[in-house]
């Protein structure tokens, strides 16, 4: 109780300072608590939404001319296996649509079809959308500007499939960017519109037996032993298509917000220390300025126990209050949180009340500051009741005169300033800390935002992957050699390369190879350790693979493709965020050993200075026959025109006779089409050179576009607390600066100092320090910077950050840094405008 | 026919008044004061406890701002200004010494001074020779000038006081009880100090209780009720006459009934 009233006393006598000490441990808590609901939910959300969903724990697709009995027979005597379904789906390798700029694969399902496995689970729906034009579309797209009643429109190599938005679903698979797909629904109408014109997918979703962790447990085993006593992977032609089971669908979901939820708790525990010390700072001013009544209350009997024990509650109440506004203000803001998670994850969610989590975050913030507090506070056992009484020790000044003012350059206040520096040493190395910290912080932040959102040059090359201008994927009668010179004719083509990606096994672990002719061609491709390889027992492997193998540069490991093996020797390391870093560089003379009928099938083409992509595309299309066709082409033959009708009669032809070429395996083919009696089109495959035109960097961006709208969020939120913090602590030091040298400002007051000039001293002192702590702060980030973003990125296949650092932004954000300093500092310094001489005659 | 050089009045107040509010009741401590000072002269406010002398000094030193009336110094009217108009009339006309010397104990004797020095004249090198012929003018030795203010006795440190206190070539340099706080040997070295300047010329405007720093003066004033009920003029001090200075000046306290 005594100490109870002696802490309540103390707080009463500074109201202003413990309010500020309570909004940073507020802000500090809610951070921390907002990491750990994040971090808990992306644990667990998955496995909840397996359930909720019927979400299958395993998924395996393939082109459906690629698909064989075999596969689901297997997983039908598997004893593992519970359940099992087999879709037969619209694939579209890739697609852009008409309201974002993704520009991902897409698997269309058909939602009137009786499924157990992953029925189409809606979260939002409009009743009012005509059957026939509904899409349902997966939850994330929500983030990407898509409403219920939109007009939709996916284009897949030149032709437009419009519908309008009929309902939002959840999916655990397919559901983000991330997975380089996105499924949707549509009914039995749009199904069959499709199916007749689009490629096609067969997909087989399979529920194990067991408890969740039990599943997760046996997946990798039960994936490697289906490929292995299968041919599935021999089935596969793209990199979309494939097996994806529990572990990589929680990737895919979560991968972003485990980075969010991993920045916001290291943010937290920034602002901790800040706080700690600002506390550590304060309790030792507290106990230097109570000095007489702390002897006054010995004299009376206090203890030393009692008035440090009221010095810790005082803090210790402050904490609490802190705490437990910090969470109420939690609860305030997760349903932001909440829509920030959908749009990250595509799963709808809740955050409930969680009183662990809550418990937790208070007890450690609670905890810490009780400690800081309780250890500064032993120093009260240095005074006994006599020496306190005669308010302690005087700061007796024996040593140096730091800047003395008969020599030096800088004015009379300017040396003022920098003397009190020294002066105030430790109030000073606080503030420089606490600006260091939030430099480095908020730098961080902006270096992240900056290279996932604006300048994504380095984040392409982490992505690991060769992005040439343009890539063109030939058709399989197309002699790629040929035809690699032609387009090198071109006056717009620089260079060409060939290159592909395939699926094979390193040591048991499913990943993806890039090969290429002559790696030496490529431009953004690089290891950043060892070379890429020339021979053709080389590989070159991820970071992610080295640790997973437990491998490094010149061992050796085994690839694996259609039943035949290898060994490469390791004489590289690159990374890459595809696959989630399960990537390696082979040789095309190292993939032929493991796959002597391979073909490589794609040519990079890099474009000279000045020359437009999307105009060389649409060149492309011009000349040679491809798959792709322009936009607005109708299929409706019921027009007025007569010419108009053959035209577009002739425009179907050619489709569908690309489609056959491209979807059934057909090699070659000869063909006449006939209208109304007349040959409206006529000639031979072998006119058709050019299965797809791609560009990665679009691709790419899709992928990266939903990390960067979140990257904006947190850079704001970051900074926005920094400042407040810097704010706070500017407010509490400058006030308790004054108050302390009350006699000091007097003086110069009566020696002729006017309020502005003192208002300069102390707003130069704190300027001073701020530009140390921003020197600092912006050193550490570019030393260390990356390093750390390392730690956090590794999850996403980043090993190796090399994030560009835009040196002007970091050094606006510095200088914005000092002068915001300065502007608070010299507000509050004007509170030595009431300090007058006459003040002083009074003391 | 001995021709006496007419004095410049530095200091004029007229119809000065100053109140306080004390727990919603009106202390008027000084009442309607004329008063005239004028340039060389040692003047020496007395008074008894609660008089007004002090509050009077800081009215005419402009540390505070009186109720009602005004003061001059030179043609300036001090008693509309604000606090920071306050502060360069200070810097630029007075000099003040304090009973408790309120040296800065963040810096050495030499930087004390020099703080007050380098807000008129810029130039570093000439206020630091001024200030180091000051300090050696007062005793003070070069050893001194490197040493803090806890590290100096009390008349050093006054001494150092009255140093920064002039450094600017002050028209008046005021002192409120600048022997107060120190033992007698101190105190002689201070009033010699001060003694000292006045015959430079220096003039100065000293509120006392003692009457050996009174008579360092050549005028003294007595203020009582707020008011100055009299006035007496002193030949300038010497060494050698004091007996006879002290007599008259006793028996003007006397009959102001101090």
């Amino acid at each position: 109780m005594l100490i109870t009233r002696l802490a309540f006393a103390n707080m009463r006598k500074k109201k202003g300072t413990s309010i500020t000490l309570v909004i940073f441990i507020l802000l500090a808590t809610m951070c921390f608590n907002i990491g750990m609901k994040l971090g808990d939910k992306c644990d667990n959300l998955v496995m909840e939404k397996v359930q909720e969903l019927s979400a299958p724990d395993f998924v395996a697709s393939c082109n459906v001319t690629k698909y064989k009995q075999k596969y689901e027979t297997y997983l039908l005597k598997d004893p593992r296996v519970a359940k099992i379904e087999k879709d037969e789906v619209i694939y579209m390798p890739t697609t852009k649509n008409n309201k974002n700029t993704l520009e991902l694969g897409a698997v269309m399902f058909n939602c009137n079809t009786n499924r157990e496995i992953a029925p189409m689970h809606l979260v939002k729906e409009d009743t009012s959308v005509p059957a026939d034009q509904a899409i349902y579309v997966p939850m994330i797209l929500q983030g990407f500007d898509v409403k219920l009643g939109d007009a939709f429109s996916l284009t897949c190599k030149g032709k437009q499939y419009d519908f309008i938005v009929a309902g939002f679903f959840e999916t655990t698979y397919y559901g983000t960017s991330l997975s380089g797909m996105l499924k949707y629904f549509v009914t039995d109408e749009g199904f069959q519109r499709l199916y007749a014109e689009v490629g096609r997918a067969m997909v087989l979703s399979v529920q194990l037996e067991g408890s969740y962790s039990e599943r997760l447990h046996m997946l990798s085993d039960f994936q490697k032993e289906f490929k292995d006593n299968t041919d599935f992977n021999s089935s596969l032609d793209n990199m979309l298509l494939k097996c994806v089971d529990l572990h990589e669908m929680k990737d895919s979901c979560m991968a972003v917000l485990a980075v969010i939820s991993a920045l916001l708790i290291a943010f937290a525990m920034i602002l901790c220390i800040v706080i700690l010390v600002v506390i550590v700072n304060r309790v030792i001013e507290h106990i230097e300025e109570n000095m007489q009544n702390i002897g006054v209350l010995q004299a009376m009997g206090y203890t030393s126990k009692h008035i440090i024990g009221s010095v810790v509650v005082e803090f210790g109440l402050l904490s609490l209050i802190g705490c437990i506004l910090g969470t109420a203000l939690t609860y305030i803001v997760l349903p932001t949180v909440k829509n920030v998670f959908t749009m990250a994850s595509g799963l709808e969610t809740s955050f409930p009340f969680t009183a662990w989590i809550d418990l937790i975050c208070i007890g450690i913030v609670v905890f810490a500051i009780l400690i800081a507090t309780g250890l500064t506070s032993l120093r009260i056992l240095q005074y006994p009741p006599v020496k306190a009484l005669n308010k302690g020790m005087k700061s007796h000044h024996f040593g140096k005169n730091i800047c003395p003012l008969y020599k030096g350059v800088g004015k009379v206040h300017f040396r003022i300033a920098v003397k009190n520096i020294f002066e105030n040493k430790k109030q000073n190395i606080m503030f420089t800390l606490v600006l260091a910290c939030s430099t480095f912080v908020v730098s961080l932040m902006i270096i992240v935002y900056i290279n996932f959102a604006t300048d994504r040059t380095m984040m392409f090359q982490m992505l690991g992957m060769e992005l040439s201008d343009v890539q063109v994927e030939v058709t399989k009668q197309t002699d790629i050699m040929e035809f690699s010179e032609e387009l090198l004719q071109m006056e717009e083509v620089r260079k060409t390369n060939l290159s592909d990606l395939l699926a094979v096994t390193v040591d048991d672990i499913e990943a993806s190879a890039i090969t290429s002719i002559d790696f030496s061609k490529t431009e953004t491709l690089k290891p950043y350790r060892g070379t890429l390889p020339k021979y053709e027992n080389e590989v070159v492997l991820t970071g992610v693979m080295l640790k997973l193998l437990k491998k490094d540069l010149g061992d050796t490991v085994t690839i694996s493709a259609e039943g035949r093996a290898k060994e490469f020797y390791i004489v590289g390391e690159f990374q890459s965020t595809n696959e989630n870093g399960k990537m390696l560089i082979l040789p095309y003379d190292g993939v032929i050993q493991i796959r002597p009928q391979y073909k490589i099938r794609r040519i990079d083409v890099y474009l000279n200075d000045g020359y437009d992509k999307d105009q060389f595309k649409e060149k492309l299309r011009t000349i040679y026959k491809v798959a792709v066709k322009e936009e607005g082409t109708t299929d409706n033959l019921a027009t007025v025109d007569e010419n108009a009708k053959y035209s577009a009669a002739s425009l179907k032809a050619e489709e569908k006779i690309a489609k056959l070429l491209e979807n059934y395996g057909i090699d070659s083919i000869s063909y006449t089409v006939m209208l109304d009696g007349k040959v409206i089109l006529a000639g031979d495959s072998y006119d058709y050179k050019i299965a797809d035109l791609g560009d990665y960097i679009e691709f790419g961006s899709g992928q990266l576009d939903t990390f960067s709208s979140m990257t904006v969020g947190l850079v704001g939120v970051v900074a926005l607390i920094s400042l407040v913090i810097i704010g706070g602590i500017l407010s509490i030091t400058i006030k308790s600066m004054i108050r302390k040298k009350r006699v000091e400002y007097g003086i110069y007051k009566a020696l002729g100092y006017t309020t502005k000039e003192i208002v300069y001293q102390i707003s130069m002192n704190y300027a001073i320090s701020a530009l140390i702590g921003v020197l600092i702060g912006i050193v550490s980030v570019l030393m260390f910077g990356n390093k750390l973003l390392e730690f956090f990125f590794q999850g996403m296949g980043l090993t190796q950050l090399g994030f560009a650092i835009p040196y002007p932004v970091v050094l606006l954000l510095g200088i914005g840094l000092i002068a915001y300093t300065y502007g608070i500092a010299i507000w509050k310094a004007y509170q030595v405008k009431k300090i007058t001489a006459y003040d002083l005659l009074i003391e | 026919m001995e021709v006496t050089k007419q004095k410049e009045i530095i200091l004029k107040t007229h119809k000065l008044c100053k109140s306080f509010s004390n727990g919603g009741v009106m202390q008027h401590v000084l009442r309607n004061l004329d008063l005239e000072i004028k340039e060389g002269d040692f003047t020496v406010i007395m008074g008894s406890s609660g008089s007004g002398k002090s509050t009077l000094l800081y009215a005419l030193s402009g540390m505070d701002v009186p109720t009602v009336g005004d003061v001059f110094i030179g043609k300036e009217n001090i008693a509309k200004m604000n606090n920071d108009q306050l502060a360069i009339i200070r810097r630029n006309n007075c000099g003040f010494v304090f009973q408790s010397m309120y040296l800065l104990d963040n810096m050495n004797v030499l930087d004390n001074v020099m703080t007050s020095g380098l807000l008129i004249n810029h130039n570093k090198k000439e206020v630091y020779e001024h200030a180091v012929t000051l300090l050696l003018s007062v005793g003070l030795n070069q050893t001194d000038f490197v040493k803090f203010p806890n590290q100096l006795s009390g008349g050093e440190k006054q001494r150092v006081a009255i140093v920064r206190a002039i450094i600017n070539h002050p028209r008046i340099l005021f002192a409120d009880e600048p022997t107060g706080a120190l033992n007698s040997a101190s105190s002689v070295q201070v009033l010699d100090t001060f003694t000292k300047l006045n015959e430079q010329g220096q003039s100065i405007i000293m509120v006392t209780h003692d009457i050996k720093t009174a008579l360092r003066g050549n005028r003294i004033l007595y203020v009582k009720d707020g008011t100055i009920c009299g006035e007496i003029t002193l030949k300038p001090y010497t060494t050698d006459c004091n007996e006879l200075r002290k007599q008259k000046l006793q028996q003007f306290l006397g009959e102001m009934g101090w």
